[in-house]
C-alpha cells in the first residue's frame, strides 16, 4: 500500500492538465453551445511558438507571456470571430464539421508557421525533471511544482470570475438566448469572444505545461488529451466548473493508480490506463442525467430566425426518374469497364483503395442522409472490418472474398452496441458515444493480438476464387467497382425502401415518429448498424487491396477526417460519397506525383478549408451545384411563356 | 407603490409633441419571405402607440426591426432624433429602448431573481438593483414566492409577469411590448394596464401591441393599424 500516496501524487499534474482542457471545453460549451474538440490543435499551436521562441533565444519568461497569455486567447477571439459565432444554435453536425476542421486544419498550419512538427520541451520557472523536494518517497519534480501552482492559480481566478464578476452570469444567458440578452443591453458578441479567449488560455496553458511531461507532443496526442479531458467535462454535466475540475483530478490520479497496480504482462491491461478516460466518458453519457438530454433548451426567441432553406427541393432535382436511373446505371457499367480494363496497374491499386474510402463515405451517407445521425467512429468500424477479414484469412484460411462479409458482419455487430447507447441520446451525445468508441478501439481494441496483431497490423494474402486469383491489381479493381456499384445501389434502395422513410420521419422530428408509433430506437439502431457494416465492407476491401491493414490505417483521427469530405461532399448523395472516396486518393496521388514536397502538409489544410465553406453552406458543395443550375435555369424562362408574353 | 423616474424621463416631458421615434418607410423579410413593404409611423415624446391589425400582419416584426433584432432591406429608423438603422440591439437598449418581446421572454434556466438582476444590470445603477428586485416583488407577489425557482418552471402568465417587471420598475425611454397582456388573468391584465399608465405619467413613451383592441383604443394616444406589412390606417384616438 506504500504505492498508493506516490501514485495519487504522481497522477496530479495529469489530473491538472485535463483541468485545464476540460475547464476551456466547458467555458466554450456553455456561451457557445459548441465542444469544441479542436482545443487541442489550439494547445499545441500555442506550445509550439512557445518552445520556437524560446530556441531561437527568448527568454522562457517572455515566450509565456507573448505566446501563452497574448496570443492563446487571440486565438480564441479569432475563432470565434471566422467561426464559432456563425455555429450557435446550428445543428450539431454542423457544430461538429466545423470544430474537426479546425483539428485538421490549425496543426497544419502551425507546423508550418513555426517550421516544426513537434514542440521542444522547454522548461517554464523550474528545471522540469530536477528534483526539488521528497513527500514520502514521491520524488517532487520542477514540473510537478510548475503544473499544480500554476493551474491552483488559474482556478483562483477563474472561480473569482465566474462568482464575482458579471461575466459567469452573462454566459449562461448568453448560451441560451444571444437576441433575449442583446435586449438586455448585453453585448453577447463580446460575452462569446471573452469566453472563446479564456477556453483557448487555459488551452494554451495546458499545452505547455503538458510538453514537458511527455517529451514527444504532437497535435494528434493533444488531441487525445481533449477527447479524455471529455470525459472531466461530462462528469460535471458539460455545465459545473467544479465538478469537471474534481473529475478532471481524479481521472489523473486513477490514472496513475491503474498503471501502478495492473500486470504489464498482458496485452489489455496496457491499454486499460489510456482508455480509461474513454470508458467514463461512455458511462456519463449512459448514466447522467443531463447528457441524456443534450439537446438543450430551446431559445425562446428562435422564431426570429428566417427559415433554414429546405433540402427537399434540393433532394427533389436530385432524385432522377426511374428511366434515367436505367441510364445511369448503364452508364456506370460502361465506365467501370472501360476503367479497369485501361487504366495501369498503380492506378487501378490507388482507385480499389478509393473505392474502399467510397465504400466508407458511402456508410456516412446512409447515416448521416436517411438517418440524420452522425458518428465520429466509421473508421474504427471500417478497421474491425479490415481485421476481421485479415484475422479469418490468415489464421483460418476463410477465403478473402467471404472474409469481407465477415468483417462487415463484425463491424456490423459492434455498431449494434455502440448503437443501443447512443439511441437513447441526442445530437452531441450520440456524437460523443461514437467518439469514445473510436478512441477505445485506438487504446483497447486494434492492439489486441486477434485484432491488430499488438498494434503492428496483419499481413493477408489477396482472394482467389477457384482457378482465377486476384493478384493483378486490374483484376481486383473491375471486381471491386461492380461490387461498389452494388452496394451505392443497396444504400439508394435503403433510402426508399420503407426503413429508410422511417428514418426521415424519425431524423425530422423525433417526437412527431414516436406520436405516430414509430420505434425511433428501433430505427435508429438499424441505420446505425448497416452503417457501421457498410463501413466495415470498406475496411476489408482496403485490407485485400492492400494486402495488409495496421491499426494507423484506421485510428480515430480518420474518422474525423472522413467525416469532414463526407459531409461537404453531400452527405445526402450517394454520388457525393463515390467522389469524396475517388477523389481522396486521386489528388492524394496526383500531389504526391506533381507537388512538391512540402505541398502534402498543406492538404489538411484544404480539408479544414473544406470543412468551414461546408460550414458556411450546410447543404453540401455537390448538392450546392445543383442548386446553382437549378437558380441558373429560373433566370432563362421557359420559351413558351416568352412567346405567351408577347 | 411608487415608481420613481429617472432624471432623463423628468426632463422628456418638455419635449412633448417632439418626435422620439421615427420609423420611415422600412421594409424587412424573413429570408425569402417579405414581412414589411414601406411601414411609417411616427411616435412622440411621452405619447403611447398602439400598433394594431391581424395574426401575421407585421406588428412583431415592426417591433423587432425598432430594437435591432431584424435588420430592415430599406428604410430608415430614428431614436432621439439619432439614425439607429441596423444598430446592434445591445446599443440600441442602452439608449433606452426596451423591448418585451412576445412569447416567455425570459431566460429558463436562470432563476427568477437571476433574470431581474440581468433585466435590471444595465438599467439601473448597481446600488439600486437590490431594491428595484424588491419592488419588482412587491408588484408581483407571485414572483416573491419563486424567487429561486427556475424560470423555466414558472406558469406562462407569470413567466409574463417576470418578462414585464423590468420595464415596471425601471421605466425606459421608450417601451416596446409585444402581446402586453396575453397570458394574464384579468385582475393582473388590470393592474399592468393601471402600471402602463403610471410609467406612462412619468414621461415613459410606450409602444405597445395587443389583440384586445378596445383595451388598446382606450390607453393609447394613437393608432397604427397594419395588415399584410402595411399601414392601412394611422390615427389619433
Ligand atoms: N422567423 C420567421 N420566418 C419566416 N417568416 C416569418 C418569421 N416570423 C414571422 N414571419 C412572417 O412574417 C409575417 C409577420 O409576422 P409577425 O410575427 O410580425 O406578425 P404579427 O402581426 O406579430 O402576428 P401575431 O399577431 O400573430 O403575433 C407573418 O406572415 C409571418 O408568417
Ligand atoms: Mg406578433
Amino acid at each position: 500500500m506504500r504505492q498508493l500516496p506516490i501514485d495519487i501524487l504522481s497522477g496530479l499534474p495529469y489530473g491538472c492538465v485535463y483541468g485545464l482542457l476540460a475547464l476551456g471545453l466547458v467555458m466554450g460549451y456553455r456561451t457557445s453551445g459548441v465542444l469544441n474538440l479542436a482545443l487541442g490543435a489550439q494547445g499545441f499551436l500555442v506550445a509550439l511558438f512557445f518552445n520556437a521562441a524560446i530556441d531561437a533565444g527568448w527568454s522562457p519568461l517572455v515566450s509565456f507571456v507573448v505566446w501563452v497569455i497574448v496570443f492563446g486567447p487571440f486565438v480564441g477571439i479569432a475563432l470565434d470571430r471566422l467561426l464559432f459565432r456563425h455555429v450557435r444554435g446550428a445543428p450539431v453536425v454542423v457544430q461538429l464539421v466545423s470544430v474537426l476542421g479546425l483539428l485538421i486544419a490549425i496543426p497544419s498550419l502551425a507546423s508550418v508557421l513555426a517550421g516544426s512538427t513537434s514542440p521542444s520541451p522547454h522548461a517554464l520557472i523550474l528545471a522540469p525533471s530536477s528534483v526539488y523536494a521528497h513527500l514520502g518517497g514521491y520524488a517532487i519534480s520542477g514540473q510537478a511544482i510548475v503544473t499544480v501552482s500554476i493551474t491552483a492559480v488559474v482556478l483562483a481566478l477563474l472561480s473569482y470570475l465566474m462568482h464575482f464578476s458579471k461575466l459567469g452570469l452573462y454566459m449562461r444567458l448568453v448560451v441560451e438566448s444571444p437576441k433575449l440578452a442583446e435586449l438586455s443591453g448585453i453585448e453577447a458578441e463580446r460575452v462569446g469572444a471573452l469566453a472563446w479567449g479564456l477556453s483557448s488560455l487555459l488551452a494554451g496553458l495546458a499545452g505547455v505545461l503538458i510538453v514537458p511531461i511527455l517529451h514527444q507532443v504532437s497535435s494528434f496526442s493533444l488531441t487525445t488529451l481533449v477527447v479524455a479531458a471529455t470525459a472531466a467535462a461530462a462528469v460535471g454535466g458539460l455545465t459545473s466548473l467544479p465538478l469537471t475540475m474534481t473529475g478532471a483530478l481524479l481521472l489523473g490520479i486513477t490514472q496513475q493508480i491503474i498503471a501502478g497496480f495492473a500486470p504489464t504482462s498482458a496485452q489489455w491491461t496496457q491499454g486499460l490506463r489510456p482508455s480509461l478516460p474513454f470508458v467514463i466518458l461512455g458511462l456519463a453519457l449512459i448514466f447522467h442525467p443531463r447528457l441524456t438530454h443534450l439537446a438543450g433548451r430551446s431559445d425562446p426567441m428562435a422564431g426570429i430566425n428566417p427559415p433554414v432553406p429546405s433540402l427537399d427541393v434540393v433532394r427533389r432535382q436530385v432524385r432522377k426518374g426511374r428511366n434515367s436511373r436505367w441510364v445511369v446505371g448503364l452508364g456506370a457499367t460502361f465506365a467501370i469497364a472501360v476503367v479497369a480494363l485501361n487504366v495501369t496497374d498503380a492506378w487501378a491499386f490507388y482507385l480499389s483503395q478509393g473505392a474502399s474510402y467510397a465504400c466508407i463515405f458511402l456508410s456516412i451517407t446512409l447515416l448521416n442522409g436517411t438517418g440524420g445521425q452522425i458518428s465520429l467512429s466509421q473508421a474504427s468500424f471500417a478497421g474491425i472490418g479490415g481485421f476481421v477479414t485479415a484475422q479469418l484469412a490468415i489464421h483460418f484460411a476463410l477465403p478473402v472474398g467471404a472474409g469481407v462479409f465477415a468483417g462487415a458482419l463484425g463491424a456490423g455487430i459492434a455498431g449494434f452496441i455502440v448503437a443501443i447507447p447512443s439511441s437513447r441520446l441526442e445530437g452531441l451525445g450520440t456524437a460523443l458515444v461514437t467518439l469514445a468508441f473510436a478512441m477505445l478501439a485506438d487504446s483497447l481494441l486494434f492492439p489486441l493480438s486477434w485484432m491488430g496483431n499488438g498494434g503492428t497490423g496483419v499481413i493477408l494474402p489477396r482472394p482467389q476464387f477457384g482457378s482465377i486469383s486476384f493478384n493483378s491489381s486490374r483484376l481486383l479493381l473491375l471486381f471491386v467497382l461492380v461490387f461498389l456499384a452494388g452496394l451505392s445501389w443497396f444504400v439508394v434502395w435503403i433510402r426508399e425502401s420503407r426503413l429508410g422513410l422511417e428514418a426521415l420521419a424519425v431524423s425530422s422530428s423525433r417526437r412527431g415518429a414516436k406520436a405516430v408509433g414509430l420505434s425511433d430506437k428501433r430505427v435508429s439502431i438499424s441505420i446505425f448498424t448497416l452503417s457501421a457494416a457498410i463501413a466495415g465492407l470498406g475496411g476489408g476491401i482496403f485490407a485485400i487491396t492492400d494486402q495488409s491493414i495496421s491499426p494507423n490505417d484506421f485510428n480515430s483521427q480518420y474518422s474525423f477526417v472522413f467525416l469532414v469530405p463526407g459531409m461537404g461532399l453531400g452527405s445526402r448523395t450517394v454520388y457525393g460519397a463515390l467522389v469524396g472516396g475517388f477523389g481522396y486518393v486521386i489528388v492524394k496521388q496526383l500531389l504526391s506525383t506533381f507537388a512538391p514536397q512540402s505541398f502534402g502538409i498543406l492538404v489538411p489544410l484544404v480539408v479544414g478549408v473544406l470543412a468551414i465553406s461546408w460550414v458556411l453552406h450546410p447543404e453540401g458543395i455537390i448538392e450546392r451545384q445543383h442548386r446553382y443550375m437549378a437558380q441558373l435555369k429560373s433566370f432563362f424562362p421557359k420559351k413558351g411563356l416568352v412567346a405567351a408574353s408577347k | 407603490m411608487t415608481i420613481n423616474s429617472p432624471p432623463e424621463l423628468r426632463e422628456n416631458s418638455s419635449k412633448k409633441d417632439q418626435p422620439l421615434l421615427i420609423v420611415d418607410n422600412i421594409e424587412a423579410s424573413y429570408g425569402p419571405f417579405r414581412a414589411l413593404f414601406g411601414v411609417s409611423f411616427t411616435l412622440n415624446y411621452g405619447s403611447s402607440t398602439a400598433l394594431l391589425g391581424p395574426n401575421g400582419a407585421g406588428k412583431s416584426t415592426v417591433a423587432r426591426v425598432i430594437s435591432g433584432l431584424i435588420r430592415p432591406s430599406k428604410g430608415h429608423i430614428y431614436f432621439k432624433g439619432d439614425e439607429i438603422t441596423g444598430k446592434d440591439t445591445w446599443r440600441i437598449e442602452r439608449l433606452g429602448v426596451a423591448h418585451v418581446p412576445e412569447g416567455r421572454g425570459v431566460f429558463a434556466s436562470l432563476t427568477v431573481e437571476e433574470n431581474l438582476k440581468v433585466f435590471l444590470s444595465n438599467a439601473v445603477p448597481k446600488k439600486l438593483i437590490g431594491e428595484k428586485i424588491d419592488e419588482a416583488y412587491s408588484f408581483f407577489p407571485r414572483l416573491k414566492e419563486r424567487s429561486f425557482q427556475k424560470a423555466e418552471t414558472l406558469s406562462g402568465g407569470e413567466q409574463r409577469m417576470l418578462a414585464l417587471s423590468r420595464a415596471l420598475v425601471a421605466p425606459p425611454v421608450l417601451l416596446i411590448a409585444d402581446e402586453l397582456s396575453l397570458g394574464l388573468a384579468p385582475i393582473v391584465s388590470q393592474e399592468v394596464w393601471s402600471s402602463m399608465d403610471e410609467i406612462r405619467k412619468k414621461g415613459t413613451s410606450i409602444l405597445v401591441i395587443e389583440q384586445n383592441i378596445d383595451r388598446a383604443k382606450t390607453f393609447a394616444d394613437n393608432v397604427v393599424e397594419l395588415s399584410r406589412g402595411k399601414v392601412v390606417e394611422s390615427s389619433s384616438t
